[in-house]
């Protein structure tokens, strides 16, 4: 199972923030989808782009994720949630099982978490 | 039944309950709620649990309140049961007062903590970013250490005075002067006070610390004659006013565009227009480099629509505990 060239959509609003993660991902050979910085952004890519998984900040710019996420869920696009409130927050029971992050991203852990998604699926990114 | 009750209980409760009146039961308030929001039937609040012995007495119980007309007081009620020489609760008296300026205040903290831990977390992933890509240039890596330090001194700069703002945001001037305590007679900085929330801040520090240290190593700041001139304006407003800030430098070295995309540029560039929702506006001109951002004040301002209430200590006196507010005498007997 190889990382190269795995979609990954990228939701984060904080511009220095989405570097960390974007130079992470592809440090490891992903090609990132954004990233978007809005919750419209979002959403679009997440209803348009052929991904194969995507790595979502919670609170963006004032809005939290979860319509993109639904989008995604209902795609069957892996995801997981990366946060800086991650103890505090309260998740939609429709994303229980979503792995959820602390920030800074760490790479072992979120390469473990990529590997674990990606250990189940063909190799082809999910399209829309 | 309520027997009696003071001016004060009336107040909180906005209401003053006919005395002896079947239909008042246990509180004079109109509803009540637990600390939780959750309704609370009047049949099942502390002073009927007291009466009612399930529990010895009431103390330091939250409860809310919902007047009449909709509005909610927090208050704390302490209740103690009468009894006969039997030992049979003939009745109870409840005291309570008024706590809402002590729940906002402590909303107020539970906010302001969340946001701090979220700042903080944020915080590491930008040094994160920044020590990254500050290390990976063509850079030596002396200079390139250099360069990463004077980047976090900026940053940790910017979270002095946010904290000496209490993180409600940072001043424009307060920004720019502390990046320029040591050339003081070169750079001239106009502007009205503004206000910016504390993330646009942190992007601020970075870009003027990066666009003082170009002009320190190859723009104005590098010969004794060349100048900074920064201003910046709100114009309009309400939802419509815009902020203009503008870097111009003069008697400078003849100006050459910068050809390597380093982290700097992409710091002045790209985390610029993501920030304020326009890319910035770069000008080589002759004179010296003019670097200009616009963007609507709303995304730029520090925002106060949580923090429109005053802090507790700045009211001072009002609602504390000594306002014994309320003293309710119910007896156990009238009610059968």
């Amino acid at each position: 199972m190889t990382f190269s060239g795995r979609r990954v959509l990228v939701v984060e609003d904080e511009f220095l923030v989405s570097l960390a993660t974007t130079d992470l991902l592809e440090s490891i050979g992903c090609e990132i989808v954004g990233p978007a910085a809005s919750l419209a952004t979002a959403v679009q890519l997440a209803q348009l782009e052929a991904l194969d998984a995507a790595v979502l900040d919670i609170n963006i710019a004032g809005e939290l994720i979860w319509p993109a996420a639904a989008e995604l869920q209902h795609r069957r696009v892996p995801f997981l949630f990366v946060s800086a409130l991650t103890p505090l927050m309260i998740f939609p029971a429709l994303f229980a099982a979503a792995p959820r992050l602390d920030k800074p991203l760490v790479q072992n852990r979120l390469l473990r978490h990529l590997s674990e998604m990606w250990g189940a699926s063909c190799g082809a990114p999910i399209s829309p | 039944m309520i027997q009696n009750f003071n001016r004060r209980a009336a107040e909180l409760w906005d209401r003053a309950p006919a005395l002896g009146e079947t239909d008042e039961r246990f509180c004079g308030s109109f509803k009540l709620f637990g600390p939780d929001g959750g309704f609370m039937p009047h049949e099942q609040c502390p002073m009927a649990e007291v009466l009612s012995g399930k529990i010895s007495e009431a103390r330091d119980a939250e409860v809310l309140i919902e007047r009449p007309d909709g509005s909610r007081v927090t208050v704390v009620v302490n209740i103690r049961p009468l009894k006969n020489l039997h030992g049979e609760v003939t009745g109870a008296i409840n005291c309570f007062y008024d706590i809402s300026e002590r729940k906002l205040a402590e909303e107020r903290q539970l906010l302001l903590t969340s946001e701090l831990a979220h700042r903080g977390k944020n915080l590491l992933a930008v040094i994160l970013s920044i020590t990254s890509r500050s290390l990976s240039g063509a850079r030596p890596l002396a200079e390139a250490r250099d360069v990463l330090i004077q980047r976090l001194h900026a940053l940790a700069r910017n979270q002095s005075v946010l904290i000496a703002e209490g993180f409600e945001g940072a001043p424009l001037t307060e920004i720019v002067r502390l990046e320029f305590e040591s050339f003081s007679d070169r750079v001239k900085a106009v502007g009205p006070r503004v206000m910016l929330n504390p993330r646009v801040a942190q992007t601020f520090t970075l870009l003027v610390h990066e666009l003082a240290t170009n002009a320190t190593k190859y723009g104005a700041l590098s010969r004794p004659d060349g100048q900074i001139a920064i201003h910046w304006s709100i114009e309009g407003v309400g939802a419509d006013a815009r902020f203009r800030f503008q870097w111009q430098e003069l008697n400078g070295p003849p100006v050459v565009p910068p050809t390597r995309q380093g982290f700097g540029r992409i710091l002045l560039e790209k985390a610029a227009a993501q920030e304020f929702g326009v890319p910035p506006k770069v000008r080589f001109a002759p004179e010296g480099l003019i670097y200009e951002i616009e963007a609507p004040l709303l995304v730029v301002a520090a925002s106060n629509a949580r923090r429109g209430r005053k802090l507790l200590s700045e009211s001072a006196g009002s609602a504390q505990v000594n306002n014994v507010s309320s003293i309710v005498n119910q007896s156990l007997l009238n009610d059968s």
